[in-house]
C-alpha cells in the first residue's frame, strides 16, 4: 500500500501543480464532439502560435465537458488566475484570444465561464457550472470528463481516482455487493437490472474462470454518453471493472468496444498501458492478490452486438446472434463460463459509490431509480450536448432548463432510441425514472433523447427508426426478421399517401406479433416507436392516410413546397442552397418556385430566415 | 489431477403439460417433455440432439407465472411447471408468425383453396416431360410448410409475396439451392456446423437480407463442402434439394438397411417408389433427425442401381462381340470351362464390400469345388498377417465404438484421411476436438484432419514405421523407461540426425508429441492407411501396440484400424485369403486343414495360394490360366494371358474386354447379407428394390455353378443359410480372448527409400469411391467433378522448378512408366512430394500389379515438351 500512497501524492502534486502553475495553461476539447467541430484546427493554430512565441506555454488535451453546441472548447488559464472557457472557437479565433490574453494583453475578449472555485462570479465572468445549462445537473459519473487530461493517469489519480478501488479491496468482495445494494444502482445499459443482483449471480455461479464484459457497444442513434465518457475520462471506466471483477471473482475482462470509436479505443490502450506500469492492472493488483487484465475486441458496428448474447457469440468469434436464455451468461456465457456484462456508464459510476458510499450515491434519484443518468440531449433543441441529471428529473427540466427548449414548438421527445419510444407533451411533467418511461410506452435505454419539434413528422420518424432495427436485426428469429421489414413496407406506404386505414391494424397486429415473438430486447422492443407514436400521434397517421396530407410537411410525396410572395425579401439564400435550380428570381424580389424542377429536398426550406417558404401539404387524389 | 467421474443421477421433476401430470428428467427442453407424452407442439427450426435455437419462434408455449411465452425448444422445464401449448391467442400469435414465413416464401401452393382436390393433371403450369398437376414443389407432400398451415389453420396471408428473386445456386453437383425458398430456420447452417462441423454454410448479411450461404461468397467446393448431404435431409422447405429424385413425388416405401460403401456400415434409410430408389434420406416427416452419411451412401446407391449402363443379362463373348444368354446357358458354359481349370491354375478375386456370406461362398468354392487357394479380396493389404494380428488384438481388446472415440482425452491420428476414407469416423474426431479432446495428427502431408488437431507432425511419405519407432523411444526416454539396445541406438545422435533427414520430422516435434501423449490419462489411437497399406504395416502395428502398452496399458488405450471397403475385414474372417480358412484357421496347418476338409467333406489343396496382386502377375501358361471375378477391378495388362475369364458385375467395363462371360450381378440394395463393420458388429443389409432382369448374388451364381459341375455342399435356398453354416464354424460373437504380442520388434525393415533418379515422393491415395471394384468416377459424372482424380497435385516448391504453370500439363516418369497429367498446387505439401487420386488407368503407373505396394511411388516429373 506504501506504493500506492506514494503514486498518490506524486500525483497531488504535479495536479496543484498544474492548477497553480506559473506559466500559462491552455487546455482544448478533443473529444470527438469537439475534433467534429474543428478543435483539431484549434489546437494546430495554438501550436503554431506557441511555437512562435516561443514562450513557455502548457498544452493539454481534454474530453467533452458537455454542452456540445459549445463546442470547440478552448480554456485559458493564467498564473493566478482560474481556468476560463472559451467557446466555438475556430483556428482564427484561438489567434485572437492568444493575443488577447497571452500576447498583447487585455483579456477582452469575454469567456463564457470560469472552472475556479468558489462557484460564483470571477472578474464579471460566471462559473461554468452556473450557465442554464450545467445549473441543475449532477455530474458525478462525468465529473473528470473535459477537467482532465483522459491520457494522464496522474491527473486522475489526482482527483481521488482509484480510491473506490482501494476501498473496495479492503472490503472485500461481499462488501462491495452490499453498498451496491445500498446505492440501488441499477445497468446503465437499458434494462435497469439492479447491479448489485447481476454481481451476486455471477459470483455464486460455479466455473473458473470467470469473465467481465464491458458493454461499450453504443450504437443508438443519437447516443453518444459511452464514447464521451470514454474519451473524457477512460480511467474511470477501467476502474469500475477492476471494482467490478473483484467482486465477482474474474480474473480477465474484455471491453466490446464499437471500432467506430477510435478515439475512445486510442485513449482505453493509453489508459490500460498506464494502469500497467502503476500496478493498477495485471497481476497482482495494489499487492492485494487480486489478478486482473483487460482486452479490447472492436466491434463491426452491428447494433445487435450490444445485446449480451450476441456480444458474447461476436467475441467468441461467431456470428453476432443473440441466444435464447436461460442460460443466462452469469451461469453460461463467454466461452460457457460465468460472465458478468455491464454498460460503461454502470461501471464509469461504480469508482464514484465505493469512494463516497452507497447511501451517499442513494441520495439522488427516486425511490426506485436512484442515482444520476447521462443523456444525450440532440435533436431540435436549442442547447445540444451530453447532460447528467438526478433520477426523477423531468422531461420538462431537462428540455426546456437544461436544454433550452426548440426553436418551433415542441412536438415530442424520443427516449431509449430505436427501442424506445416518442412522448408528447402530455408527458413533459414525467419523471425521468425507469418505471415511468415503461409505463408511457418508451424505455430509458442507454440514455439518448431526440427531441422533436412542430417539423418533426412523427410517421417519418417510426419509419427511421423501424427500417433501423429491421436492417439491424441479426435475421435469426422470423418475427424480428420478417416483421420489422413488414412494418418498414406499410409505414412506407403510408407516408406515400398510399396507406389505408387497415394498415394501423395490421401495424399493431405486427406490433404485438414481433413484441411477444422476438427473441431478444433488439426484437421485442422495436415496435415501440411505432405503438408509442400511434398512441400519441394517431392523428398524424389519420392525416397521412384519410386527408394524404403530412401535417409537418416532411414526408416527400405529400408535400409540395412554394415561396410565399408577401414574405420573401428575396434575400437568394435558397437560390443558393437549391440544388436542382428550381428556385429563381432577382434579388430583393419575391422568388419563384417551378414545381417541376423542384426535387422536394427541403434545403429552401431549411434556410429561409423569413418562413417565407411553405411546404404545403399536398392532396393526392 | 484426478478427475472424479460425476455419475449424475438425472434427477425426476413432475410438469404439468395442458392438464396433464407428467415425471419427467430435470434439464430436458418443454418440447422434449411434450414430445415424450405425445403433445404435439409446432417447430419449424428444431433439430434433434443439436444445440437449442429457438429462430423460428413457432413452439411458443404459456407458462404459469411467467411473463410472455417462452420457446418450448430452448426452454428447460422445472419442478411444478405448468404448460399451456394451446390457447387461441397463442394459436394466433403462431399463426401470425408462420404468416410472415409465408409472405417471404411462395405460399399459393399451401393456402391454395382447392389444395386438398388438387388431382395430378389440374392446372398444370409447367410443359415438362411429367405431369405435375399444380404440385410443382419439388417437396410437396414432404414440406414441413404444409403441416404448419394445416395445423395452425393459416388461410391467406395478408402481404403481398416478397419473392427475393435470386439464382438458384447450382454450383453443387448433387444438389440446388433455392434460396428464394429459404425460411431461415438455419437447421442447414447449423448441421454443417454444429453436427458435421465442415463449416461451409453459414448466414450471410443480415437484417432482412440474411441468407444462407457461404462466406465470401464461394462456392460450395471452395468452401470446402464434403457433400455430406445433411442439409439437403433437414431442410423443411426444399430450398436446398437433391437433384436425383426432385420430381418423382413422394416415396411408397422407406427402408432401413446398411451402407457397405465403407466399414462404418452406416445405418440408412432408402426412400423408393415402385421398384425405385428416390434417395438416400430421411422418411418423410423425419427431417428433424436424419442418418448422418457421407457422400457415398447419400449419393451414390441411387445413382449406380439405376445407372442406365446397368446389365441385366448374361452376356457372352462372341467374335468379339457381346451376346445376351440365357442364364441356365451361360451357367452350363461357365461349369464346363471351369473343370478344365481345376488346382492352382484357377484364382478367384471377390470384393471387400460384398457379404460374408458372398465371401464364404466364393472361397468354399474356390476351395472346395476348384481346389485351389488362390482366393483373395481386391486391394488386400500388403501385410498378409495384418489382419490376423488385428483379429487377435480385437478378440482381446474389442474396437472402440465410434461414438465413444471422444471417451479418451487424447486421440491419437496416424496416417490417416478419414475425411475422404471413412468421413463419419473424421466427423467423431472433429466432434472430440470440438468438444475440447487433445487430437494430435501424424502424417505425410498436413491434410484436413490436421485443422481439427491441436498438434501436428509430418513425417516423409513411406517413414510411417521411422515415426512410430522414434515416437517410441522419446515415450520411452520421456517415461524413465530402460531402453532396449536397438532403442538407444536410435537415439544416438549422428542416427537421430539421419533419421530427421529421411524422415522429414524434427527430434523436438517427436518429443512434444511424445510428452503430450504421455501427459494423456487415456488415449484413442486411430490408425488409417498410410499404415495398414504398407509392407511394413505389420512391424508398425507392433509398435503401436507397444506404444499403447508403455502409455497406460492396453486396456486403458485403445487402437481403432480405418480398414477399407465395407467388409474387409469380414470378408477376410469367412475365409476369402490365400492363407487362411474361416476364423483364420491356417490353410498350411494340418489339423485345421483336416477339419475343414471334414466340414466340407472334400478333400482340399495344400498348394500355397496367391493374393490378387500375385495372382494377376502370375497369369501364364504354368500359372494363372482361369481367373473369376466378382465386381470389377483394375483392367491389367496380363489378364489378356487368361484362357478363361468369368466377371460377375453390374456393369461392363473395361476389364470385361478380357472376360469370356459377365454375369449381371446384384447390388447390396436388392439383396440381403452381413458386413462386419468397423467396430467389429455383424450389420445386416436388406434389400430396398427387386434386382432388374436376370442379376443375382454372388451366392447363389456359385451354388449353380457347383450344381453344374456336380458338387455337393451348396443347397443353399436363401443367404441367412450361409450365415448360420458360418456360425457353426467361427464365433461371430466375438467373446474375448487373450493376447500375446512380442515386447519390441527389432528393427528390421525394408522401408520405403528415396532415389536420386525419382526424387519426387507420389502420395498415393487409396481410391475408395469405388463400389465392389467399378471406379465411382468413371460412371456417375458428378462423382467425377468432385473428386478431382487423375491431377497431380504438387507443392508449390516443386512447380517452381518446372515451367509449367498451376493447371498445366507435366509428365510423370515412375519407374513403371510415364503418364501425362494436369498438374495443381495443393497446400500442406512438403517441398518434394506430389498426391494423386489415381484412377484404374493410372494404377499401371504405379505398380506391375493390381495397386500399388504402399502409399507412395518415387517418380520424376518434367515438363511436356
Amino acid at each position: 500500500m506504501s506504493d500506492i500512497l506514494a503514486i498518490q501524492k506524486r500525483a497531488t502534486e504535479e495536479w496543484q501543480a498544474l492548477q497553480h502553475s506559473q506559466h500559462p495553461v491552455i487546455y482544448i476539447g478533443m473529444g470527438s464532439c469537439g475534433l467534429a467541430s474543428g478543435a483539431g484546427a484549434v489546437w494546430n493554430s495554438v501550436q503554431k502560435a506557441l511555437l512562435k512565441s516561443k514562450r513557455k506555454v502548457d498544452l493539454i488535451k481534454v474530453g467533452c465537458i458537455g454542452p456540445c453546441y459549445l463546442e470547440p472548447f478552448l480554456d485559458i488559464q493564467l498564473p493566478g488566475s482560474p481556468r476560463f472557457i472559451f467557446n466555438n472557437v475556430d483556428a482564427e479565433r484561438a489567434e485572437k484570444l492568444l493575443d488577447d490574453y497571452l500576447f498583447t494583453g487585455g483579456a477582452k475578449l469575454k469567456p463564457l465561464g470560469h472552472l475556479g472555485a468558489p462557484e460564483g462570479k470571477i472578474n464579471g465572468t460566471e462559473s461554468f457550472w452556473d450557465l442554464p445549462m450545467l445549473k441543475n445537473q449532477k455530474r458525478i459519473v462525468l465529473r473528470n470528463c473535459g477537467i482532465i487530461d483522459p491520457e494522464n493517469i496522474m491527473h486522475y489519480i489526482a482527483r481521488d481516482g482509484f480510491q473506490g478501488l482501494i476501498n473496495a479491496l479492503n472490503m472485500g468482495a461481499a462488501g462491495i455487493i452490499d453498498e451496491l445494494k445500498v446505492s440501488g444502482l441499477r445497468g446503465r445499459g437499458g434494462a435497469g437490472f439492479p447491479v448489485f443482483r447481476k454481481w451476486q449471480f455471477c459470483r455464486k455461479a460455479k466455473g473458473s474462470p470467470k469473465y467481465l464484459i464491458c458493454n461499450a457497444d453504443e450504437g443508438d442513434p443519437g447516443a453518444f454518453m459511452n464514447r464521451s465518457l470514454i474519451e473524457g475520462d477512460p480511467f474511470a471506466l477501467l476502474e469500475g471493472m477492476l471494482i467490478a471483477a473483484f467482486a465477482i471473482g474474474a480474473t480477465f475482462g474484455y471491453i466490446y468496444i464499437r471500432a467506430e470509436y477510435p478515439l475512445a479505443i486510442e485513449r482505453l490502450i493509453k489508459a490500460i498501458d498506464q494502469m500497467k506500469n502503476s500496478g493498477f492492472l495485471g497481476k497482482d493488483i495494489l499487492n492485494s492478490g487480486f489478478d486482473f487484465d483487460i482486452k479490447l475486441k472492436e466491434g463491426a458496428g452491428a447494433f445487435v452486438c450490444g445485446e449480451e448474447t450476441a456480444l458474447i457469440a461476436s467475441i467468441e468469434g461467431h456470428r453476432g446472434m443473440p441466444r435464447t436464455r436461460p442460460p443466462f451468461p452469469a451461469i453460461s456465457g463467454l466461452h460457457g463460463k460465468p460472465t458478468t456484462i455491464n454498460n460503461v456508464e454502470t461501471l464509469g459510476t461504480i469508482p464514484n459509490i465505493l469512494r463516497k458510499g452507497g447511501e451517499w450515491y442513494a441520495g439522488y434519484g427516486t425511490e426506485k431509480s436512484k442515482g444520476t443518468k447521462t443523456f444525450a440531449l440532440v435533436g431540435k433543441v436549442r442547447r445540444t450536448g451530453l447532460i447528467e441529471v438526478p433520477l426523477g428529473t423531468t422531461l420538462r427540466e431537462i428540455i426546456f432548463d437544461i436544454g433550452g427548449g426548440t426553436y418551433k414548438p415542441f412536438k415530442a421527445v424520443q427516449t431509449g432510441g430505436p427501442s424506445g419510444g416518442c412522448l408528447s407533451k402530455d408527458y413533459l411533467d414525467l419523471p425521468i425514472d425507469y418505471e415511468s418511461l415503461a409505463s408511457a410506452g418508451s424505455i430509458m435505454g442507454s440514455g439518448g433523447l431526440i427531441v422533436m419539434d412542430e417539423h418533426s413528422c412523427m410517421v417519418d420518424v417510426a419509419k427511421y427508426f423501424l427500417r433501423f432495427t429491421s436492417q439491424e436485426s441479426c435475421g435469426k428469429c422470423t418475427p424480428c426478421r420478417i416483421g420489422t421489414r413488414k412494418m418498414v413496407e406499410i409505414l412506407n406506404k403510408i407516408t406515400e399517401g398510399k396507406g389505408v386505414m387497415e394498415d394501423i391494424e395490421i401495424l399493431e397486429n405486427l406490433a404485438g406479433t414481433i413484441n411477444m415473438g422476438s427473441l431478444c430486447g433488439l426484437g421485442q422492443t422495436a415496435p415501440n416507436p411505432v405503438l408509442t407514436t400511434l398512441k400519441y400521434f394517431r392523428n398524424e397517421y389519420e392525416a397521412h392516410i384519410i386527408d394524404h396530407r403530412c401535417p409537418a410537411a416532411v414526408c416527400r410525396d405529400l408535400v409540395e413546397y412554394r415561396v410565399i410572395k408577401e414574405k420573401c425579401t428575396g434575400c437568394q439564400r435558397c437560390v443558393e442552397v437549391c440544388p436542382t435550380g428550381a428556385i429563381t428570381g432577382p434579388r430583393s424580389e419575391p422568388h419563384n418556385l417551378d414545381p417541376e424542377k423542384c426535387i422536394k429536398c427541403r434545403a429552401c426550406y431549411e434556410v429561409c430566415r423569413f418562413d417565407a417558404i411553405a411546404g404545403d401539404a399536398i392532396v393526392i387524389e | 489431477m484426478t478427475e472424479v467421474i460425476e455419475k449424475k443421477k438425472i434427477k425426476k421433476i413432475s410438469i404439468t403439460i395442458d392438464g396433464k401430470s407428467m415425471m419427467v428428467s430435470e434439464g430436458i427442453t418443454i418440447l422434449e417433455a411434450a414430445r415424450k407424452a405425445g403433445i404435439y407442439i409446432p417447430t419449424l427450426c428444431y433439430l434433434d440432439n443439436l444445440p437449442h435455437y429457438g429462430g423460428c419462434r413457432l413452439c411458443m408455449v404459456e407458462i404459469k407465472n411467467s411473463k410472455g411465452y417462452q420457446t418450448a425448444c430452448t426452454t428447460p422445464v422445472c419442478q411444478g411447471m405448468e404448460i399451456i401449448t394451446k390457447t387461441a391467442d397463442l394459436q394466433i400469435l403462431r399463426r401470425d408468425i408462420l404468416e410472415l414465413i409465408l409472405s417471404e416464401h411462395t405460399f399459393t401452393c399451401l393456402i391454395c383453396k382447392d389444395k386438398n382436390d388438387c388431382s395430378e393433371y389440374m392446372h398444370s403450369t409447367r410443359k415438362v416431360g411429367v405431369t405435375t398437376g399444380c404440385n410443382f414443389c419439388t417437396r410437396n407432400g414432404d414440406c414441413e410448410l404444409q403441416d404448419l398451415v394445416e395445423y395452425l389453420e393459416l388461410k391467406d396471408v395478408r402481404f403481398p409475396i416478397a419473392y427475393r428473386g435470386l439464382e438458384p445456386v447450382k454450383d453443387n453437383p448433387f444438389y440446388e439451392l433455392d434460396y428464394n425458398l429459404c425460411v431461415l430456420c438455419g437447421r442447414c447452417v447449423r448441421i454443417c456446423n454444429e453436427e458435421r462441423n465442415s463449416g461451409v454454410l453459414a448466414f450471410v448479411q443480415r437484417g432482412n437480407a440474411t441468407l444462407v450461404g457461404t462466406a465470401f461468397l464461394e462456392s460450395q467446393k471452395d468452401a470446402g463442402c464434403e457433400y455430406c448431404g445433411a442439409c439437403v435431409d433437414v431442410c423443411p422447405t426444399g430450398s436446398i434439394a437433391e437433384k436425383m429424385g426432385s420430381w418423382v413425388g413422394c416415396p411408397d416405401n422407406s427402408t432401413i438397411t446398411t451402407c457397405v460403401l465403407c466399414p462404418v456400415g452406416c445405418k440408412m434409410n432408402v426412400n423408393s417408389k415402385g421398384n425405385r430408389i428416390i434417395n438416400v434420406g430421411p422418411e418423410p416427416g423425419k427431417r428433424t433427425a436424419p442418418l448422418q452419411l457421407c457422400v457415398r451412401g447419400k449419393f451414390v446407391p441411387g445413382d449406380i442401381v439405376h445407372h442406365p449402363d446397368r446389365i441385366n443379362k448374361p452376356l457372352l463373348k462372341k467374335e468379339n462381340r457381346w451376346v445376351e444368354i440365357a442364364w441356365d446357358d451361360a451357367i452350363r458354359y461357365i461349369a464346363r470351362n471351369l473343370e478344365k481349370y481345376k488346382g492352382s491354375q484357377f484364382g478367384m478375386i471377390g470384393s471387400a464390400q460384398d457379404s460374408i456370406e458372398n465371401n464364404y461362398i466364393l472361397q468354399k468354392f474356390t476351395r472346395k469345388v476348384m481346389k485351389s487357394n488362390n482366393v483373395d479380396l481386391l486391394f488386400s493389404y500388403p501385410g498378409k498377417n495384418l489382419l490376423k494380428k488385428i483379429h487377435e488384438y480385437y478378440n482381446a481388446f474389442p474396437p472402440i465404438g465410434l461414438n465413444k472415440i471422444e471417451s479418451a482425452d487424447t486421440i491419437f491420428v496416424i496416417g490417416s484421411q478419414a475425411y475422404s476414407s471413412h468421413p463419419i469416423v473424421e466427423n467423431r474426431i472433429r466432434k472430440a476436438y470440438k468438444n475440447g479432446k487433445q487430437v494430435v495428427v501424424a502424417h505425410t502431408h498436413n491434410n484436413r484432419t490436421a485443422d481439427f488437431s491441436n498438434l501436428f507432425v509430418n513425417f516423409n511419405p513411406g517413414k510411417e514405421y521411422s515415426f512410430l519407432s522414434m515416437l517410441m523411444a522419446y515415450i520411452s526416454v520421456v517415461l524413465k523407461k530402460r531402453l532396449p539396445d536397438s532403442v538407444r541406438e536410435l537415439l544416438e545422435n549422428s542416427n537421430q540426425r539421419k533419421l530427421e533427414r529421411i524422415g522429414g520430422f524434427r527430434m523436438e516435434e517427436i518429443e512434444q508429441f511424445a510428452r503430450t501423449l504421455v501427459k494423456s490419462r487415456k488415449i484413442n489411437i486411430i490408425v488409417g492407411e498410410w499404415i495398414l497399406r504398407s509392407p511394413e504395416s505389420e512391424n508398425s502395428f507392433n509398435l503401436l501396440i507397444n506404444i499403447s502398452r508403455l502409455l497406460g496399458g492396453l486396456e486403458n488405450n485403445r487402437v481403432l484400424f480405418l480398414l477399407d471397403e465395407g467388409n474387409r475385414y469380414g470378408g477376410t474372417l469367412v475365409g476369402i485369403h490365400p492363407d487362411y480358412f474361416a476364423g483364420f484357421a491356417r490353410v498350411h496347418n494340418r489339423v485345421d486343414h483336416n477339419k475343414w476338409a471334414g466340414l466340407w467333406n472334400t478333400k482340399l489343396p495344400h498348394q500355397k495360394g496367391l493374393s490378387a496382386n500375385e495372382m494377376i502377375k502370375n497369369i501364364s501358361n504354368d500359372g494363372i490360366r482361369a481367373l473369376f471375378v466378382m465386381g470389377d477391378m483394375p483392367p491389367h495388362k496380363n489378364l489378356a494371358d487368361l484362357e478363361f475369364m468369368v466377371q460377375q458385375n453390374m456393369f461392363l467395363s473395361q476389364t470385361s474386354d478380357y472376360a469370356n462371360i459377365v454375369l449381371p450381378l446384384c447390388s447390396f440394395t436388392e439383396t440381403e447379407g452381413h458386413i462386419i463393420d468397423v467396430e467389429r458388429s455383424l450389420k445386416k443389409f436388406t434389400p430396398v428394390i427387386k434386382p432388374p432382369g436376370l442379376a443375382r448374388p454372388a451366392w447363389a451364381t456359385m451354388q449353380e455353378i457347383a450344381e453344374g459341375m456336380r458338387q455337393d455342399g451348396f443347397g443353399y435356398k436363401r443367404a441367412n443359410m450361409i450365415l448360420s453354416e458360418i456360425k457353426s464354424v467361427i464365433d461371430l460373437s466375438f467373446s474375448t480372448a487373450e493376447f500375446e504380442s512380442k515386447r519390441l520388434m527389432s528393427v528390421n525393415r525394408t522401408e520405403h527409400r528415396k532415389s536420386n533418379k525419382f526424387p519426387v515422393q507420389v502420395i498415393i491415395e487409396p481410391n475408395h469411391f469405388h463400389y465392389m471394384g467399378n471406379l465411382l468416377s468413371a460412371l456417375i459424372p458428378d462423382m467425377k467433378a468432385i473428386r478431382e482424380e487423375s491431377v497431380l497435385f504438387v507443392s508449390e516448391k516443386l512447380l517452381r522448378d518446372l515451367t509449367a504453370r498451376d493447371g498445366e500439363k507435366v509428365r510423370l516418369i515412375t519407374t513403371f512408366g510415364k503418364k501425362v497429367f494436369k498438374v495443381k498446387i495443393m497446400s500442406g505439401l512438403n517441398g518434394k512430394a506430389a498426391y494423386i487420386k489415381p484412377t484404374w488407368d493410372d494404377l499401371p503407373l504405379f505398380s506391375d500389379g493390381l495397386s500399388p505396394e504402399r502409399c507412395v511411388v518415387n517418380a520424376k516429373i518434367e515438363d511436356v515438351d
